[in-house]
C-alpha cells in the first residue's frame, strides 16, 4: 500500500466516522424537533454516510439490467445531496420558495434523465458523447444548487447570534467545498492514486469537517465564538442586579437577549400572554409569539423551565409571566444551546423581577402613606382654618355683651358670661395651635443667617414682661445658625413660655444655653428649676394635646411642645425632655438638637428680621419666589 | 364730607364687626355700606337696580369668598372699568393662601389683608387698616 493509498484510507475512515456521527446526532435532533430543517440536515449525512459505506464494499457488477438499475438508483440517491442541502437552506429561511420548487423540479428532471439514458460505461472507460453531456449536466446542476445553498446559508446567518452566524458560514463553506470536491474528482485524472487524488480527498474531508464543526460545535470553539455575546450578556446581567423598576429590567435584558439568541426579538409577557415590553418585534409578531407561548403552556413546569413553542419561539417560564425569544428558525437545528442560555438569563430575570416587585411594593406603600399624611394635614388645615371664622363672631358678640350689657345680667349671669369667654378664648388658642401645627413643613419660611444669641435675648426680654418675678438668663455663647427667623423665634418662645407656664411658681429661674453633642449636632437647652416632669411623662408631654395639668387651669393648649417637636423634626432635628439642670434639685431641661449643617457656614446672606405683625397684611411675592 | 366705604362681605357677623372697627377707628364718621355678595357689589358700583341713587364709594373692601360673583371677579371688573378703577380696593379675606395673594394683586388689588385669626387681632387689624386708608392715605375724589 502506498502512502497515498494509506492517506486515502485514513481520510475515508475519518469521513465515515464524522458522517456517521453527524447522521446519528442530526437524526436525534430530527426526531426531537421534526421539521424540514432537521429532516434535510439528517438526510444529507445519512446519504453521504450511505455512499461512503457503499464505497467500502467490493464493487458490484454493473453489467446486466440489474447492475444498470442499481447504478442509476445510486446516482439518483447521490443527486439528492445538493438538493437536500438546498432544502435545508430553504428551511432556514436562506432561500425563497420559488428556488426550492425549482430545485425539486431539477431533481426530478435529473432522476428522469438518469433513468432514461442507456447504462453508463464502466468506470475508466470513455463512453459516447452523450455521457460527457450527461456528466456536465449533473455536475452543473450540483454546482448551481451548491452555490445557491452556500449563498443562502451565508445570508441566513446575517443578524443571528455570533455562534449561529459562524455556524452558518461553516455550512456554506462546507457546501461549496463539497461541490468543488465532486467536480474535481469527476474531472480528475484516472489511474493510480497520486497527489491529485490525495488533494481532492483532503478537500472532501475538509468539507465534511466544516459540516461537523457547524453541527457538532465543540464546546471550546463555541466559547470562543460566543465571547462577544457573553460579554454583552454578562454586562446586561450586571445591569439586571441594579435595576429598580420592571421597565428597567426589560430595557436591560431584552435587546441583548434578542441579539444573543439570534432572530433579534425578545419580549416579556404576562401570565396570560399580555405583552409587558417587547424589543425588536412588531405588534403582530408579539401577538403571534404570545399565542404560541400561551398555547404551549401546560402549566406543569415551574420557572425557569424553557420550552420550544415552535416556529423558533423559545419561552422561559418566570414566576410571573414569560420571557419569550424569537430565536430564529436556526435554533432547533443546532441543538439546545439557546434554550440553555435562555434558562440561565430567565433565572436572573426572575430574581430581578422579584426584587423590583418588592421595591415597587415599598414605593407604593410609602406613597400611600405620604398621600394619607398629606390628606390628613390638609384636613387639619382646612378644619382649623374654617373653625376660626364662626369663633371670631362668637368672641365678638361676647365682647359686645361684656362691654355693653354686663350690668343688665342678674345673679350668676356675669359669671356665666366669663366662663363662656374663657372657653371660647381657649378654643381659639386650640384652633390657632392646630393651624400652626398643620403649617409646619407645609409652608416653611425661607431660612437665613440667624444669630441665636441675639434672638434668645429678644425672646427672654419679651417673656420677662409677662413673668416679672422669674429670673431669665441667656447663658451664651449661642451659635450663629442658618435657619428661619420665624421658626427659630417660635421654637424659643414656645420653649421659654412652656417653662414659665408649667414651672409651678412665679420666681422660676429659666436658662437658655447651647452646646454640641458627639455627632456635631447643635444643642439648645431651655432649663428651669420648677416642679419638673416625672420621667414617665417626659415622652408624653411632647404629644399633641398632652398636658400634665387640667386644661384651662393654666394658659396654653398642650400643643406648645408638640409644635416644637414637629418643627425640630421638620428641620431634621429632635426634641428631648430630661430632668433638672445640673445643680438644681428639681426642674426640667428641654433640649432641641439640630443637625450640624444648621451652623451658619452656608451663604452669608443676612436674614431680614421678621416684623411682629399686628396686621396680617401680605405683599405679593416677587416673581419666582414662594412664600 | 364723610368718607364712604363699600364693604362686600357675605358673613353678616364679620360684616358687623368690620363696620364697628371702621366706625371705632374713625369716630363714627365713616359712611359704611354693606353688600352680601359680588353681584350686589357690582350693582352698587354700577348703580344699577335698587342702588340707582347711591353715591360712588371712596374705598372698596372686598371679601374673596362670596356667593354668586366672587371677590376676584368683582376685583377684575372694577379694575377693568375705566370709571371704577381709581377706587382703591382692599381685599380682606380669611384666606392666606399664596395663590390668592398673587391673583388678587395680579388683578389690581391695592392691598391684600388676611383676616387675623383672633377677635382682638381682627379688631385691631381692621382699625389699623381703616386708619391707614381713611386718615393716612388720600383717597381719590368720588366725583364722576
Amino acid at each position: 500500500m502506498t502512502g497515498v493509498e494509506l492517506l486515502l484510507a485514513a481520510v475515508t475512515a475519518v469521513e465515515l466516522a464524522l458522517c456517521g456521527g453527524l447522521s446519528v446526532v442530526l437524526g436525534r435532533r430530527w426526531r426531537a424537533r421534526p421539521g424540514p430543517a432537521t429532516g434535510s440536515a439528517f438526510g444529507v449525512f445519512a446519504v453521504v454516510a450511505f455512499v461512503l459505506v457503499l464505497g467500502l464494499l467490493p464493487p458490484f457488477d454493473t453489467t446486466g439490467w440489474a447492475g444498470a438499475l442499481a447504478t442509476d438508483v445510486l446516482i439518483c440517491v447521490l443527486l439528492t445531496i445538493p438538493y437536500l442541502l438546498l432544502l435545508f437552506t430553504w428551511a432556514l429561511g436562506g432561500l425563497g420558495d420559488r428556488v426550492a420548487r425549482g430545485a425539486t423540479a431539477l431533481l426530478v428532471l435529473q432522476w428522469v434523465v438518469t433513468l432514461a439514458v442507456p447504462p453508463l460505461p464502466p468506470e475508466g472507460q470513455s463512453g459516447p458523447a452523450w455521457v460527457a453531456f450527461y456528466t456536465a449536466f449533473v455536475l452543473a446542476a450540483w454546482a448551481v444548487q451548491s452555490l445557491l445553498a452556500a449563498a443562502g446559508l451565508w445570508r441566513a446567518g446575517r443578524g443571528q447570534s455570533s455562534v449561529v452566524r459562524k455556524r452558518m458560514r461553516a455550512l456554506g463553506s462546507g457546501t461549496l467545498l463539497m461541490a468543488l470536491t465532486l467536480t474535481l474528482s469527476a474531472s480528475g485524472a484516472d489511474g493510480e492514486p497520486g497527489a491529485w487524488q490525495a488533494f481532492v480527498a483532503l478537500l472532501g474531508l475538509a468539507s465534511i469537517a466544516l459540516f461537523a464543526l457547524a453541527f457538532l460545535l465543540p464546546p471550546a470553539v463555541r466559547l470562543v465564538w460566543r465571547q462577544a455575546d457573553l460579554t454583552a450578556l454578562s454586562a446586561a446581567e450586571q445591569g439586571l442586579m441594579t435595576s429598580v423598576t420592571a421597565d428597567e429590567v426589560a430595557r436591560t435584558i431584552l435587546p441583548v437577549l434578542g441579539r444573543v439568541l439570534g432572530g433579534g426579538g425578545a419580549a416579556l409577557l404576562d401570565d396570560d400572554g399580555g405583552c409587558r415590553r417587547a424589543e425588536g418585534l412588531d405588534d403582530d409578531e408579539v401577538r403571534a409569539i404570545s399565542a404560541r407561548v400561551v398555547g404551549a403552556n401546560d402549566g406543569r413546569h415551574p420557572a425557569p423551565h424553557v420550552r420550544d413553542c415552535g416556529d423558533g419561539v423559545l419561552a422561559a417560564r418566570l414566576t410571573s409571566g414569560w420571557l419569550a425569544v424569537r430565536a430564529g428558525r436556526l435554533a432547533p437545528v443546532f441543538g439546545d444551546d439557546e434554550a440553555v442560555l435562555l434558562g440561565r438569563v430567565a433565572t436572573l430575570v426572575d430574581l430581578a423581577q422579584q426584587r423590583v416587585a418588592l421595591f415597587e411594593q415599598e414605593r407604593t406603600s410609602r406613597a400611600a402613606a405620604e398621600a394619607a399624611n398629606a390628606e390628613l394635614e390638609t384636613l387639619l388645615y382646612s378644619v382649623s382654618h374654617d373653625l376660626r371664622s364662626p369663633l371670631i363672631s362668637v368672641l365678638g358678640y361676647l365682647d359686645c355683651l361684656q362691654q355693653e350689657h354686663r350690668e343688665q345680667l342678674a345673679g350668676d349671669g356675669p359669671h356665666y358670661l366669663d366662663r363662656i369667654s374663657v372657653n371660647a378664648v381657649y378654643m381659639q388658642s386650640l384652633i390657632s395651635d392646630l393651624l400652626e401645627l398643620s403649617r409646619i413643613g407645609r409652608s416653611d419660611p425661607a431660612p437665613g443667617r440667624l444669630d441665636l444669641q441675639a434672638l434668645a435675648a429678644q425672646v427672654v426680654d419679651a417673656a420677662r414682661l409677662g413673668s416679672p418675678a422669674a429670673a431669665l438668663h441667656v447663658a451664651g455663647p449661642l451659635p450663629v445658625v442658618w435657619m428661619s427667623d420665624v421658626r427659630a423665634r417660635q421654637l424659643l418662645t414656645n420653649l421659654v413660655d412652656n417653662a414659665l407656664r408649667h414651672g409651678g411658681r412665679d420666681d422660676l429661674t429659666v436658662t437658655v444655653s447651647a452646646g454640641t453633642d458627639d455627632a456635631g449636632r447643635v444643642l439648645l437647652h431651655v432649663a428651669d428649676d420648677g416642679r419638673g416632669i416625672p420621667p414617665e411623662y417626659r415622652q408624653r408631654v411632647l404629644q399633641v394635646f398632652e398636658r400634665l395639668d387640667a386644661p384651662k387651669s393654666s394658659p396654653g393648649t398642650g400643643m406648645g411642645l408638640a409644635i416644637c417637636k414637629r418643627t425640630a423634626e421638620s428641620l431634621g432635628g429632635s426634641l428631648v425632655v430630661s430632668g433638672p439642670p445640673p445643680g438644681s434639685p428639681s426642674g426640667t431641661t428641654v433640649t432641641l438638637a439640630l443637625p450640624a449643617d444648621v451652623l451658619a457656614d452656608g451663604p452669608s446672606a443676612p436674614a431680614p428680621p421678621a416684623p411682629r405683625r399686628t396686621l396680617d397684611s401680605a405683599l405679593p411675592a416677587p416673581e419666582g419666589t414662594r412664600r | 364730607m364723610n368718607p364712604r366705604v363699600l364693604l362686600a362681605e357675605d358673613d353678616a357677623d364679620h360684616a358687623f364687626f368690620t363696620v364697628r372697627a371702621f366706625q371705632d377707628a374713625h369716630g363714627g364718621t365713616v359712611e359704611m355700606h354693606t353688600v352680601r355678595d359680588g353681584a350686589e357689589a357690582l350693582d352698587y358700583l354700577h348703580r344699577r337696580g335698587r342702588y340707582e341713587d347711591v353715591e360712588r364709594p371712596h374705598l372698596v373692601v372686598l371679601d374673596l369668598k362670596m356667593p354668586k360673583v366672587n371677590g376676584l371677579e368683582v376685583l377684575e371688573q372694577i379694575k377693568a372699568d375705566a370709571d371704577l378703577r381709581t377706587i382703591p380696593t382692599v381685599v380682606l379675606t380669611s384666606s392666606d393662601r399664596p395663590q390668592d395673594v398673587q391673583s388678587s394683586y395680579a388683578r389690581g388689588a391695592n392691598c391684600f389683608v388676611s383676616k387675623p385669626a383672633t377677635l382682638t387681632g381682627l379688631r385691631e387689624g381692621v382699625q389699623e387698616m381703616a386708619r391707614y386708608w381713611i386718615d393716612v392715605a388720600t383717597l381719590p375724589s368720588a366725583e364722576d
